[in-house]
């Protein structure tokens, strides 16, 4: 009996989730394969710029150890510069296709927007660019397909100041709505980071003051560690991630406790529950610096409840509070709270997990960059090769399969770095 | 006997090639000369005017010429490839950077300074390793003072000085590691003070689009002087060949890649397998006149010396018609010899090589060789399980390059001229 309560509870839970991630628009599923494509974007990290698309590193992190589907893969093919028309005609087919993803999170505009004002010709090429994209995706045989807007300015870092920053702000509202029509007209999804970067940059201001900012230092590209973040949720939001990470109850009177799929309860004893997860909450890791933005910033972006739900319940406590200690940490709870649930990867930034979350981070990063090789240049130039020398075609052709097989076998490698973590929940009535 | 007469008077005629060039000839037949350097080499301009005269004017016999210069290159760039590049077997290497190495603004730093050095002693020793016999190092070019940085002179003496110190450290890795060195820069700025001095300091530059890059990406006229700097370096003797007229007794010899046909009534027709270098443009953009700028440099006086040599003439001077023009000389300019080449800058051999100048044009590798040979590494790096692959894709390349420096050669064929010499009584 206490066993169908138990289940109850977990699915109680499970809908809750749903319910407050809202309907997802996309969904994963076993296996899929997600291809970021769009320009070049710096991340301003601590003083030195490091060039990378660092929302990819995120959206991986997220699918290969918050599992919102099993199997799942990523590779980033953004490309330096490029324009979505420039990569939808002259790139996708060759770069990107090639590989064979079924997911695409799409990515543009911003450098297109530029600091220029909106012109006839930059919304027919931002148009015609993600048509193709999405029209040669599906002939790719791409399932489902992200479209993102451009990222916005912070009028408090953008050189030349507000009214440049709203001028220019103005150019990728119109790319927004671009590709919003593109996306209903295509029958993709639509991803607003443009809106949801202004909504948490005003939220941020507001109890930070002027100085909070996405944005670095007026660059157009220069979006710091913490709008790689809003950007990840919103592709993560637009692919269907419901959020669910896992739910550990507890019965604490019966000495029990039960876990959802991906985690696994070892040992219920004395209040202190040992449990085995192989789906991890996402972290928010880093130097100091880096994960002291990140913690900030999801003050004004619902990131851990609509992404990051690793649940904790417990029943029949037998006092009005009880302590929580999950790794080095201890919080203290009310039973109520408890007995609705509470969310561990919120309440405790500092968890078992941090330490291979940022191990599978490595492993990830080391696949993006040697991914970005394997893209940008090797696949990249083969068709150089045949058009200057059509003599070479048959071995050039020979390089396509071995260069996808070392593509896979790096995700396949990060995807291996995600290890089951033991860690231990110990519960302690407050008398 | 008047045939020995004749070879006295050729061999009589040599002198003047020797010493008129003080080098030894470097190059050997068959000798692949391989370019490297940044966007002033990789316009492409100065491996052409190389390339129509290793070509064309044959210091020595069958040679080829591969450029592999970068837009934005420095030493220390190119050396990391510069293996790569080797395997196509060049026997002969230019470099000519410092633009990119500089950084673009003074004074030169020690570090920037160092890796200049270190990029060009890599390559020097990649070079060796690949077999490469002759190595010259090319100084930078020089910035034009007067045009520089939107006419910033500061600006431009400073770069020019930094300029100036990477010809020093150019010239020290050669001496240090035993190879030719060309002093490009000193020569750029002195024929360009004896231009400016003629045509006013703003009436004159190397570059069309001075007031744009600082007179970095030099046109035709700053290429030639390159161009005289690296040939000068190989050792080219200047003696495209000479033509030797005995008017009384109605003959004529030739040496050196020239043979007399027929010679009748002063007139006679020649078959030249050796062009001289022709030049073109005029004064209408200075910038990209080779004509123009041979008033200020020595090309035709050591590199480009096709002699006409008169005998017996019979009178105090002489008309002498070669092609559509004609010219008088007095009969003791005749007997010490003219340089037709620099006598008719419009002759016979002004079509044929432009034609040939077309067809070698877009032979010499330059940016699709580049696109090609310069990604291999990273295939190999990333795929070496591919090994065999990529092998054979370079072994592709490489016969693709030699296809091309063939068509190249094959390119210049014998010129048929006649030389009419008229005694003006």
């Amino acid at each position: 009996m206490a066993r169908y309560a138990m289940v109850a509870l977990l699915l109680l839970a499970c809908g809750a989730a749903n319910l407050h991630a809202g309907e997802p628009e996309g969904r994963l599923q076993r296996g899929d394969y997600v291809a970021v494509l769009g320009d070049s974007m710096p991340v301003v990290y601590g003083q030195a710029p490091i060039q990378a698309q660092l929302y990819s590193n995120f959206i991986e992190e997220y699918l290969l150890m918050c599992k919102p589907a099993p199997n799942l893969s990523l590779t980033q093919f953004g490309y330096p510069g490029v324009t979505s028309y420039n990569y939808g005609h002259w790139t996708m087919a060759n770069d990107l296709l090639r590989f064979g993803p079924t997911v695409g999170a799409v990515w543009f505009g911003t450098g297109e927007a530029g600091w220029a004002p909106l012109t006839p010709e930059l919304s027919k090429s931002y148009r015609d660019g993600l048509k193709v994209i999405v029209t040669g995706m599906k002939k790719g045989n791409v399932r489902i397909i992200v479209l993102g807007t451009p990222s916005a300015l912070d009028p408090d870092t953008t050189n030349g100041g507000e009214q440049k920053a709203a001028q220019f702000n103005e150019t990728r509202a119109a790319l927004r709505d671009i590709a919003r029509d593109v996306a209903r007209e295509e029958a993709a999804i639509f991803a607003n980071i443009f809106d949801l970067m202004i909504d948490v940059t005003t939220k941020g201001k507001e109890k930070y003051g002027k100085a909070y900012t996405l944005a670095s230092d007026g660059n157009l590209w220069s979006i710091q560690c913490n709008g790689h973040l809003v950007m990840a949720y919103a592709f993560l939001k637009a692919l269907g991630c419901d959020g669910n990470i896992g739910t550990i109850a507890v019965d604490l009177a019966a000495g029990k406790a039960e876990a959802t799929d991906g985690h696994k309860v070892l040992s219920a004893k004395g209040g202190q529950i040992e449990i085995e997860s192989s789906k991890y909450p996402f972290c928010f890791t880093g130097d100091a610096a880096r994960a002291a933005a990140l913690r900030q910033v999801i003050e004004f972006l619902p990131f851990n409840d609509d992404l990051n739900r690793f649940r904790l319940v417990v029943r029949k406590i037998g006092a009005d509070k009880a302590t929580v200690t999950w790794g080095a940490a201890s919080r203290e709870f009310t039973a109520a709270q408890l007995e609705k649930g509470i969310n561990l990867a919120a309440e405790f930034p500092d968890n078992p997990f941090c330490e291979p979350f940022a191990k599978v981070e490595e492993q990830i990063i080391k696949q993006q960059k040697l991914e970005t090789v394997l893209s940008n240049d090797l696949m990249h130039r083969l068709p150089t090769y045949v058009h200057h020398i059509p003599a070479a075609k048959e071995t050039v052709d020979q390089l396509e399969p071995a260069i996808v097989d070392k593509s896979r076998k790096a995700r396949e490698a990060a995807a291996a770095a995600v290890i089951p973590v033991t860690h231990t929940i110990k519960i302690v009535p407050v008398k | 006997m008047k045939k020995y007469i004749l070879i006295a008077m050729l061999i009589l005629a040599c002198p003047i090639q020797s010493e008129a060039a003080q080098d030894k000839l470097l190059l050997r037949d068959a000798d692949h000369v391989m370019m490297f350097g940044d966007s002033i080499t990789a316009l492409g301009i100065n491996p052409m005017f190389v390339s129509d005269y290793l070509l064309m004017c044959k210091p020595a016999t069958n040679l080829g010429l591969t450029c592999i210069a970068r837009g934005g290159e420095t030493a220390t760039g190119s050396s990391l490839y510069a293996a790569t590049y080797m395997r196509i077997k060049p026997t002969v290497i230019t470099t000519l950077f410092g633009w990119n190495d500089g950084g673009y603004s003074g004074p030169l730093t020690p570090e920037r300074a160092k890796a200049n050095r270190d990029g060009l002693t890599k390559i020097i020793n990649d070079a060796r390793k690949a077999g490469a016999r002759l190595i010259i190092i090319g100084s930078p070019t020089c910035g034009d003072p007067d045009f520089g940085y939107g006419s910033n002179v500061e600006k431009a003496a400073e770069y020019n000085k930094v300029l100036s110190e990477l010809r020093d450290v150019g010239r020290d890795v050669a001496k240090k590691e035993g190879v030719q060195f060309a002093e490009v820069h000193d020569l750029m700025m002195g024929v360009l003070g004896k231009a400016k001095a003629k045509y006013g300091k703003r009436g004159y530059c190397f570059s069309r689009d001075a007031e744009y890059d600082g007179g970095c990406h030099v046109s035709e006229s700053g290429q030639l002087v390159i161009t005289y700097a690296l040939l000068k370096a190989m050792g080219c003797d200047g003696n495209i060949g000479t033509i030797t007229v005995d008017l009384a007794a109605g003959k004529a010899e030739a040496i050196d890649g020239h043979k007399v046909l027929s010679m009748t009534n002063g007139q006679a027709e020649i078959e030249s397998s050796r062009y001289p270098f022709c030049f073109y443009g005029d004064d209408t953009v200075k910038a990209t006149s080779t004509r123009n700028v041979i008033q200020f440099l020595p090309f035709n006086e050591d590199l480009n010396r096709f002699m006409l040599i008169v005998r017996n003439i019979g009178a105090d001077k002489a008309k002498v018609t070669w092609g559509a023009g004609s010219k008088e000389f007095s009969a003791a300019q005749l007997e010490k010899g003219i340089n037709l080449a620099a006598e008719f800058m419009d002759n016979p051999f002004s079509e044929p090589f432009a034609r040939a100048e077309q067809a070698i044009k877009g032979r010499h590798g330059g940016y699709t060789l580049n696109e090609l040979l310069h990604p291999l590494p990273m295939y190999e790096q990333y795929l070496p399980e591919e090994k065999a692959l990529t092998d054979k894709i370079f072994t592709i390349i490489d016969d693709k390059c030699k296809q091309e420096r063939d068509a190249a050669l094959a390119a210049v064929v014998p010129v048929k001229h006649t030389i009419k010499v008229e005694p003006v009584k």
